[in-house]
Parts: C-alpha cells; sequence; structure tokens
C-alpha cells in the first residue's frame, strides 16, 4: 500500500483553482487598508498628543474612521468572497 | 484499522519504522465546509457571550464599536492569510509546522507554543464563563463562585470525554451547539431591543473627555476576544476532506457570519443598558463573565424569569460550543507537539481504535480544572486568561506572516492548491494590525506582560535543555520540512 499526499507540491484540478478578484476591486482595497494604516498612525498621535492634527469635530473624526473600517471590512470582504468561488 | 488520513510523503520512501510512526498516529478526514464553518463561528462565538464587555470599562460604547471594527479586519485579513498556510501545511501542528518549515524546528516550537497558550488560556477563560452562567442562572441576585467552579469542572469532565469518544461525532455535536449559540444571540437581541436607545449607544460625547482617541486603544486588547482562537480551524486542517476547498470557504463565511453577530451584539447590549459600565463591572468592582444575562436582568423583560431562564439557557449553547472547539484547538497543539518530540511523547499518542488524541486531551483537562479551580483565590482570572490569550495569539500572527512571505519567497510551488487575494497587502495589513495591538498592551491596566513572558521562559526552557536534541524525525511537520529541504538541495 503506499498513501502518498504532496502538501508541498501537490498538483491541482483546474476546476478547483479560485476564480481571480478583480484587479479594480483589488487595487481599492489595497488603497483602502494603505488608509487604514494611516489612520492607525493618526490615532497614536492624537491618542497622546490630543492638540494635534485635530479635524473639524469629534464626530467628523469618529464617523470618517467607522466609514474608513466599514469600506475596508466590505472591500476585503468581497475580494475574499470572490476568492473562494470555484 | 481506519488510518483516513493521507499521510504528507510517499510511505514507500520511508524507513519501516518511520512508516509505522505515522499510521499510527494519523487522524481522519470527515470536515466539510459545513463542519469548518461550524467549528469556526463555535469556537469564537463565545466571544459574543463574555470578555469584550470588559473594554466598555472607562472606554465607552463608541470606543467598542471602533475597536471591534479594527479587530473584525485584522481577523478579516488573518483568516485569509492563515488559510493559505493551512491550505499549503494542512497539519494538526499548524504553527508549529509554518515555523518549521519555513525557518527551523525552534521557530516551529515558539510558534507551536504561542498557540498553545493561546488556546489553553481561551478554554480556562471560556469553562469559567461557563461556570459565570450557569451560577447566574441558579442565582441571579448572588452567582455563587462555588457554583460556578463546579459547574466548570463538570464542563470540563463531559466535553473532554466526547472529544475522546471521536472527532465526527464531536463535529457534529459542535455544528448543533453552533446554531444553538446563534439562536441564543438572536434571542437576546431581540429581548434587549424592547429597552433599546440610540442615545445609549452613540454617547455625548462620544470618547470620554478625559481619555480621548486613548479609549480606543484601551479597548482593544479586550475587543480581540471577540474573535480570537479563529485559527483553531487552521488545526482541522489534517482532519479536513479536500482541504484546498474547505478551509478556505468555511474560514471567510465563518468570519463573516462573526462579524455580523459583533457588530450586532455591541448595538443590542450597549443600546440596552442605561449605563453601559454595568456592563463592565458589578457593584462591588468584580469583572462580569455573564454580560448578556446581565443585560437581559437589568432591562424590563428581564422581570419575567421565563425571559432570564429561557435566555440564560439558551446562552449555555455558546459557552459550550466555543469552549468544545477550545479544547479541540488546545489538544490538537499539545498532540502535534508532542508527536514531534518538542513536549513529553505521550501527548502524542492517539487511541488505537478512534484515532483520537487522549492523552492531549486529558492533559488540557487537567490544566484547566486546575486553573479553574484556582479562581476561587484570583477574582481577576477571566480578565487574565482573556489577555494573555489574545496577546499569545498576536505573537504567533505576526511570526506566521513572517512564515508565509518566506515560504512564498523559497517554495513558490508549494501554494499552488491556494493562494490568498492582495497578495501582498492582506499579509501587511496583519502585520500591521497585530503589532498596533501588541503595542497597545503596554497601556492597559490589567499587566499581563510579565507573565506571559514567563510563560514563554518556561516552554523555552524546556525545549532547549530537553526536548531540542529528542525532536522525533518521523512526525509529519519534521518529514515536510525534510523533504522540502532535501527537494531545493537537490534541485540545480
Amino acid at each position: 500500500m503506499t498513501k502518498t499526499i504532496d502538501t508541498a507540491h501537490s498538483a491541482t484540478d483546474a476546476s478547483d483553482k479560485p476564480r481571480r478578484p478583480a484587479p479594480l476591486l483589488e487595487w481599492l482595497a489595497a488603497t483602502v487598508l494603505l488608509l487604514v494604516a494611516v489612520a492607525l498612525a493618526w490615532m497614536i498621535v492624537v491618542a497622546y498628543r490630543p492638540d494635534w492634527l485635530r479635524l473639524a469635530s469629534l464626530k467628523v473624526e469618529v464617523l470618517a474612521i467607522l466609514g474608513l473600517l466599514t469600506a475596508a471590512l466590505l472591500l476585503v470582504s468581497a475580494v475574499a468572497l470572490r476568492n473562494t468561488r470555484d | 484499522m481506519d488510518h483516513g488520513a493521507p499521510l504528507p510523503v510517499e510511505l514507500g520512501a520511508l524507513g519501516p519504522e518511520e512508516k509505522a510512526f505515522l499510521v499510527e498516529h494519523s487522524l481522519k478526514r470527515p470536515l466539510r465546509v459545513l463542519d469548518i464553518w461550524a467549528l469556526g463561528v463555535g469556537v469564537v462565538i463565545t466571544g459574543e457571550y463574555f470578555g469584550w464587555n470588559l473594554a466598555l470599562k472607562n472606554n465607552g460604547p463608541v470606543a467598542v464599536l471602533v475597536a471591534s471594527l479594527i479587530v473584525c479586519l485584522l481577523y478579516l485579513t488573518w483568516v485569509l492569510a492563515l488559510s493559505e498556510l493551512s491550505v499549503a501545511m494542512p497539519f494538526a501542528g499548524g504553527p508549529l509546522a509554518y515555523g518549521r518549515r519555513a525557518v527551523d524546528p525552534s521557530l516551529g516550537f515558539v510558534m507551536g507554543w504561542s498557540m498553545f497558550l493561546e488556546c489553553q488560556f481561551a478554554t480556562i477563560a471560556t469553562a469559567l464563563a461557563t461556570g459565570g452562567y450557569i451560577a447566574f442562572l441558579i442565582d441571579p441576585a448572588h452567582p455563587s463562585p462555588m457554583v460556578q467552579v463546579w459547574s466548570a469542572l463538570a464542563t470540563v469532565v463531559i466535553f473532554c470525554a466526547l472529544q475522546i469518544w471521536g472527532v465526527k461525532e464531536q463535529s457534529l455535536a459542535m455544528v448543533i451547539m453552533t446554531y444553538g449559540a446563534i439562536l441564543g444571540l438572536v434571542v437576546f437581541w431581540c429581548l434587549a431591543a424592547t429597552n433599546f436607545s440610540w442615545g445609549r449607544v452613540w454617547t455625548s460625547p462620544l470618547l470620554p473627555a478625559e481619555k480621548g482617541w486613548r479609549a480606543v486603544l484601551d479597548a482593544i486588547p479586550y475587543c480581540l476576544w471577540w474573535l480570537v482562537i479563529i485559527e483553531t480551524v487552521a488545526l482541522a486542517a489534517e482532519e479536513a476532506h479536500e482541504p484546498h476547498r474547505t478551509i478556505p470557504r468555511g474560514l471567510v463565511w465563518g468570519q463573516l457570519t462573526l462579524i455580523v453577530l459583533v457588530v450586532l451584539t455591541w448595538l443590542f447590549a450597549c443600546g440596552a443598558m442605561d449605563n453601559s459600565q454595568q456592563l463592565a463591572v458589578d457593584a462591588q468592582g468584580h469583572d462580569i463573565s455573564y454580560p448578556l444575562a446581565k443585560v437581559i436582568g437589568s432591562i424590563p423583560i428581564g422581570r419575567s424569569p421565563l425571559a432570564v431562564y429561557g435566555f440564560g439557557f439558551i446562552a449555555l449553547f455558546g459557552m459550550i460550543a466555543s469552549f468544545h472547539g477550545m479544547l479541540f484547538g488546545t489538544s490538537r497543539q499539545a498532540f502535534a507537539l508532542g508527536r514531534g518530540g518538542y513536549l513529553p511523547a505521550f501527548l502524542g499518542t492517539v487511541h488505537p481504535r478512534r484515532r483520537t488524541p487522549v492523552a492531549a486531551l486529558a492533559s488540557c483537562g487537567v490544566i484547566t480544572a486546575i486553573f479553574v479551580v484556582a479562581n476561587l483565590w484570583f477574582s481577576d482570572a477571566v480578565a487574565i486568561a482573556v489577555l494573555i490569550s489574545t496577546l499569545t495569539a498576536l505573537v504567533w500572527y505576526v511570526l506566521a506572516v513572517g512564515c508565509l512571505y518566506v515560504l512564498r519567497q523559497r517554495e513558490p510551488k508549494m501554494f499552488g492548491n491556494y493562494r490568498a487575494p492582495l497578495v501582498r497587502a492582506l499579509p501587511a495589513t496583519v502585520v500591521l494590525l497585530s503589532g498596533f495591538a501588541i503595542y497597545v498592551y503596554s497601556g492597559i491596566d490589567v499587566k499581563v506582560v510579565p507573565l506571559t513572558a514567563f510563560l514563554y521562559a518556561v516552554g523555552l526552557s524546556y525545549y532547549w535543555f530537553w526536548a531540542h536534541p529528542r525532536i522525533q524525525t518521523a512526525a509529519p511537520e519534521e518529514l515536510s520540512a525534510r523533504r522540502a529541504r532535501s527537494t531545493s538541495e537537490g534541485s540545480p
């Protein structure tokens, strides 16, 4: 009896390959993730230097951050779901 | 004898002792997409029932929402990166295999030990919270610590026995309990909606005046508990049917389900209580481990015993579903470390007929029981267990992404079966968000960094002074790494 699984180099049936996400969707998702990174850096700055780099009001800041995080979640979800379809 | 698990190398290329070792240490492969989804959601859903509420302490609901969305983004990107690794290396060892193959056994041990600590402390916290919910059900006004401890111990015994019985049977139980846990949350949302007010959620000021945006940073370590442990699913890859299909689909759908549960649970819990601080600590200043039951008991509809006891009973599904999955993760990690010789070898043995890791399960159960009893003398045990679990998780997330980068460069064909989307941005986001979350641990009140460092020192001492020269060369993770090395050395 010879049981085999090649975890490093096993061949894949073409029908099993995930569909490639749309380039525009991927580009948008990557851009929003970059903006999230900038937002986190800003958050650390204003957490310890409350007078620096503030927007019009706290409400605007909170809404902007929530909007950015929601957009990132939606875009990455869309990309991920396309990627797992046959 | 049923040896359903495909093995990581051609048996014909091995010596008789290595063949015998692999055959004797193999697991079944019965898990499909629904099982993986249920394992992912079920193991994490306890995060909706307790732990996250401690983030409300001095921070408020808006800070918790922002922190929660940051954590959701971290985990969404993390499960995609993890899918790529676990499909390429479908071993019960998970992080042990990644570190072993990408760098060397030392990194494999550090990553495996990190996940073992993550799962073990999550199991302890969940056992305690399960006991807390049961104690609340028995006496909502004055939950007894003794009832909490005995209930937690009973939970440990029952679910160790169930998992020793067999993985397919526990998988079916997991699916049923996961549905029950989601039903429990739906019941909670409906009951809490009867006392809901937007003004309690969208507070004025939005963030505490004295803390500002620091409130968001302080909330993050506790909000990690919403979703931590979903990576347990990666350990099921060795037991998954067609892992390149089942693991990514099950993980992504599980993660999206959980994000919806997180937002709705936060919304209704905070919107129903007059003061969200009451969800974090009780009148005596003790941390609350049954926040959703506390909400129901505090609103007008909770005057009906049917609402309190009905919800409390269903909520137990959430707790035990997660406990079940966490015990799975802890035992599989201990099994893989034992099988590889990184921890005592008896942990790597399986039952000759049922193919379940009996010794690893029993050991994890005993460790959990000891900490559960210790809770009688340490009142903030739940908070400490939650924070150690999340901190050790973050450590291996960063290391795992490092392994992904190394292996993509060195062995690109390895990822032929599945590639995660956003090839560069996604792993970078995991590292960035994990690093951000690790950074904020320095600012929180409960100091867990020294205790976590001590646990790493214990593990590394064992590895360096005892296990290092005794690593089992026939373990699947070792054979996989050896084969990759010999292939790369043999290639022009």
